[in-house]
């Protein structure tokens, strides 16, 4: 499975209505491209400098494929999220590098209904010989819902300085966030991290209709 | 086959330096990625409203614009091109369109 996240910043002049709107279209793609999986959206609530959030995954590099040539991806998505058309309301945020990322791994557990997402974007120390054991000890922490962390494979094009390592977190609320995560900064700090940022929003998914009367 | 149309409405006296950026700054690599321009039209200047500027370009698919479309990402003449427009356009729109006849559409008497 290829899990995917796009973040977004916004022109000064974009509304809140075209940011609802965006929300939208980006939570339903998987009501247009069947490829699309574990679609939900979510508004940052944290200080790093992106706004909207998009969480999806795909099958296989070849659903990837087949996604990019959508309709739906070309005509929607892209009429919000690409610099050359004329709707665009998405503003860049390259220094960031948060812009997508994303990593690889067999089966779903990031999967979630709902609840609070967090992810820990982070880079590893170039000089530390073994980061898979560090990034055990944080996948084994208790408190969280979901817990993966895997090397971060995409948007490396744009951003080859990027962040290396994804760490994707899961809880039912707010309050098992703070508690899970209260000692943390004093973990990475301690730990082969040479930097780190995070992103966290409460999770919003919207089921096809046809689904939903299953 | 499919069509990418672009319209954008801009003040009149904004016209000819909106189609000369198009011309200068997107045009060229967009014509180097495979577009083929069916033509660049705008609404008559003198009417008392905003001029509507369209382009339309032929794209041989979906998966081919794709590829233009990745082409153009790292392209600096795009960057200008949005630069450009962002300073010119009132507002605009950009659409796919498909072949809707599946024969040529019946000529007036010549």
């Amino acid at each position: 499975m290829l899990r995917r996240l796009e973040t977004y910043g916004f022109h000064p002049s974009t509304t809140p209505e075209q940011i609802d709107e965006l929300a939208r279209v980006l939570r339903r793609t998987g009501w247009f491209i069947p490829e699309v999986l574990d679609s939900a959206v979510g508004r940052n609530r944290s200080d790093a400098g992106v706004d909207l959030v998009w969480e999806h995954a795909y099958e296989s590099p070849d659903a990837y494929a087949r996604y990019m040539c959508n309709p739906y991806h070309i005509c929607i998505l892209d009429r919000y999220l690409l610099p050359e058309a004329p709707e665009c309301i998405t503003a860049s945020r390259r220094e960031l590098m948060l812009g997508l990322m994303g990593y690889e791994i067999d089966g779903a557990p990031f999967r979630r209904d709902g609840g609070i997402r967090r992810i820990v974007a982070l880079k590893a120390d170039g000089d530390a010989p073994d980061f898979a054991a560090f990034a055990a000890e944080l996948e084994a922490r208790p408190g969280l819902a979901v817990s993966v962390v895997a090397p971060n494979i995409m948007g490396l094009e744009w951003f080859p300085t990027g962040w290396t390592h994804l760490w994707e977190q899961a809880f039912d609320d707010d309050d098992a966030m703070q508690a899970a995560i209260a000692d943390e900064a004093d973990l990475l700090e301690r730990g082969p991290v040479a930097e780190w940022i995070d992103i966290h929003y409460v999770i919003d998914r919207e089921d096809a209709p046809a689904e939903a009367t299953r | 086959m499919i069509f990418l149309v672009e319209s954008v409405d801009v003040r009149p006296d904004d016209v000819d330096a909106y189609v000369a950026a198009f011309e200068t700054h997107y045009l060229p690599g967009a014509l180097d990625r495979g577009m083929e321009l069916v033509g660049c039209w705008n609404t008559p200047r003198q009417i008392g409203e905003d001029v509507t500027v369209t382009v339309i370009f032929r794209l041989p698919g979906w998966a081919e614009w794709e590829q233009i479309r990745n082409g153009a990402v790292g392209d600096p003449g795009v960057a200008a091109w949005v630069a450009a427009r962002r300073d010119l356009m009132l507002r605009g729109s950009r659409k796919f369109y498909e072949p809707a006849l599946t024969t040529p559409a019946p000529q007036g008497p010549s």
